[in-house]
């Protein structure tokens, strides 16, 4: 995980150990923060951020039955919009979130594999042990990838 | 967990967890005593006794010897569930990569052939069969027609356009296409990711290696195997690519209001199911066996491209180079099969999480060629060790639901193998092993070293002395690609 930079958001994410996969711990001040530091997060374990640049901008607007199910949605949807437009993302923000629903915006830039280095495929964002808590005075979440 | 884990020995290779709480069966791990303490060591035994939780779970839910944490299920999982009985499907228990598997290819050359030539071997593959990250394009772009016609017929559909001969399928599980399949239970994102990764390897563990078989068990099997020793052999490991992971995501949504319509009780969400006999259980049916068919034509048309590959680098004709397919199996699905239990014929949904189907001689579905034997059971292990074929026997079909182990299993997270590498040259320690490697990625190779994973060796040893399956030879690996 690269350190935090200036104008990125006030979350953090911490690698978990998983035998076979990947996992994500991530704290962020609000929900949306939250949802915008997993998404760095997990483009983080596909590739370097640094090399992307934001020129491209896809608007995301989602729904579910219920919080869990929109954070796992969340991150499906840009693993979908990175397989199927091959755009790396490394800008992400979530204008609002409520438990069933989301508006934000993803930014990236056309995989180029004279500058772009891919470290790893995510499957996908799993359920397992998934739990998004608001602790204190933020909000947590533990996520695991199948790689 | 482990604290409080309470194990029953049942011999020196069978472990039970005692049925407690809301367990329907007891946990049944297939271990020596060193293989058991990485599996309870792990989140693994936890998720065992989770999947004795699921409605119509017939006598035990079973961690193989290569068993480790996973999602939902653990990795080297197996649990039948009885169909008549509300028994349910979880896309859990099948997982994302929908019938990731592997299938071994026998040559006529000998390790002399090749031994002087290894660097232009694994260049040739590396150029000719797409792999990594996102990798596409091994064939034109297919139409959402074209996919679909594929969809039904898997593995045939490559036999139709080219990709191989048709006595492939009869040496491929299921013939290479399950006939519940249903392309128009996929979603058009499924439908779009699938379009132009077919005949791609993909990353992470999918692997193509070059082999010698450096040591025959049985000989008699080995024989109808077509294998001896000092033969090279080629294995391929690869899935369904996105299109797969694209229908157990859709699948598992579906699946959490099934949940809760069917008035199920789940102790992790990504076991989310469904009866099988329900509306969505049997639309999941279909969307996997689509799915599985996808990857039994994925990996057909990587084994033309193979051959392909090596006839470029050898300058050899197909002919000489004589490349047939031994066996092909998938690790990652779920199969409506017919076993007995308690004395009485059901018919179980088997969900084999990183198992192999391992069925005796004599089984209906064991092919022609191989009824007399009993059915290949392929067991890859680390890019340096080896792996092994071996035979399925009776008592895989009277203990385990006609099922063995996949691999060597990881031991060691990414994490800790990325750290564990550094300072070293992975690609060169395995060259001075006389193993050629060549991967898309520095990190995949750091992430696969061979310490990440258990002995194969152990492992098989574990399946072979409990009689689940038999040893027939060894293969040491020679060249490797990884995505």
């Amino acid at each position: 995980m690269r350190k935090p930079r200036r104008g990125d958001p006030g979350g953090e994410c911490q690698p978990v150990e998983h035998t076979a996969d990947m996992g994500l711990r991530c704290k962020a001040p609000t929900l949306e923060g939250l949802f915008e530091c997993a998404a760095r997060g997990m483009f983080e374990i596909i590739a370097s951020l640094d090399e992307i640049r934001p020129g491209e901008s896809v608007p995301v607007s989602l729904e579910a039955a219920n919080l869990e199910e929109l954070f796992v949605g969340w991150l499906e949807e840009l693993l979908y919009i990175w397989e199927s437009k091959r755009i790396l993302l490394s800008k992400f923000t979530v204008t609002s979130v409520e438990p069933r629903s989301l508006e934000g915006e993803v930014a990236g830039e056309v995989y180029d594999p004279k500058r772009h280095e891919l470290q790893s495929e995510i499957k996908a964002a799993t359920y397992h042990d998934l739990q998004i808590e608001h602790k204190g005075d933020g909000w947590e979440v533990q996520v695991i990838f199948d790689l | 967990m482990s604290d409080a884990l309470k194990l029953k020995k049942i011999d020196d290779y069978t472990w039970e967890i005692p049925k407690t709480g809301g367990m329907r069966v007891p946990g049944r791990i297939y271990a020596d005593e060193t293989l058991l303490k990485s599996i309870v060591r792990d989140n693994c035994a936890q998720q065992i006794i989770n999947v004795a939780h699921l409605q119509g779970i017939v006598r035990y839910s079973i961690a193989m010897p290569d068993a480790h944490w996973g999602y939902g299920f653990p990795i080297g999982g197996v649990a039948g569930t009885d169909v008549s009985e509300g028994g349910v499907i979880s896309p859990g228990g099948v997982g994302y990569d929908i019938n990731c598997g592997c299938r071994v290819l026998a040559t006529s050359l000998r390790h002399a052939d090749v031994k002087d030539r290894m660097e232009k071997i694994v260049n040739s593959l590396y150029a000719g069969v797409p792999c990594g990250v996102g990798s596409s394009g091994a064939i034109s772009k297919l139409s959402v027609g074209d996919l679909k016609k594929l969809l039904r017929a898997g593995a045939g559909w490559a036999v139709k356009n080219g990709y191989g001969s048709g006595s492939d399928l009869e040496r491929t599980e299921e013939k290479g296409a399950l006939e519940m399949a249903d392309p128009d239970a996929l979603s058009e994102r499924a439908l779009e990711r699938g379009r132009n990764q077919v005949g791609t390897l993909g990353s992470g563990n999918h692997f193509l290696e070059m082999g010698v078989v450096e040591r025959v068990f049985n000989s008699d099997v080995a024989r109808a195997f077509g294998l001896e020793e000092g033969q090279i052999t080629v294995m391929i490991h690869s899935g369904s690519r996105g299109l797969g992971y694209q229908v157990c995501d859709d699948s598992l949504k579906v699946m959490q209001r099934a949940v809760e319509k069917y008035h199920l009780r789940i102790p992790d969400r990504q076991l989310a199911c469904a009866p099988v006999e329900s509306p969505e259980g049997r639309r999941y049916l279909g969307a996997m066996s689509a799915a599985a068919n996808y990857a039994w034509a994925n990996r057909q048309i990587m084994m033309a491209l193979a051959e392909r590959a090596l006839v470029r680098a050898l300058g050899a004709s197909p002919g000489e180079l004589g490349l047939r397919l031994v066996y092909d199996v998938c690790h990652n699905i779920a199969k409506i099969e017919r076993h007995k239990v308690e004395g009485e014929e059901k018919t179980l949904c088997v969900h084999r999480k990183g198992a192999t189907r391992a069925f005796p001689p004599g089984h209906p579905d064991v092919p022609a060629p191989y009824k007399g034997v009993g059915q290949p059971v392929l067991v890859p292990g680390d890019m340096g060790t080896g792996s092994f074929v071996c035979v399925g026997a009776q008592e895989a079909m009277d203990e385990s639901f006609g099922s063995a182990c996949h691999g060597a299993g990881r031991m060691m997270s990414r994490t800790k193998a990325i750290k564990r590498s550094k300072g070293r040259n992975i690609d060169r320690e395995l060259e001075q092993q006389g193993i050629v490697v060549k991967a898309r990625g520095r990190k995949t190779l750091a992430e696969e070293m061979p310490e990440a994973y258990k002995d194969v060796d152990a492992v098989v040893d574990v399946m072979h002395a409990a009689g689940i399956c038999r040893k027939v030879v060894r293969i040491r690996p020679l060249g490797v690609v990884k995505g």
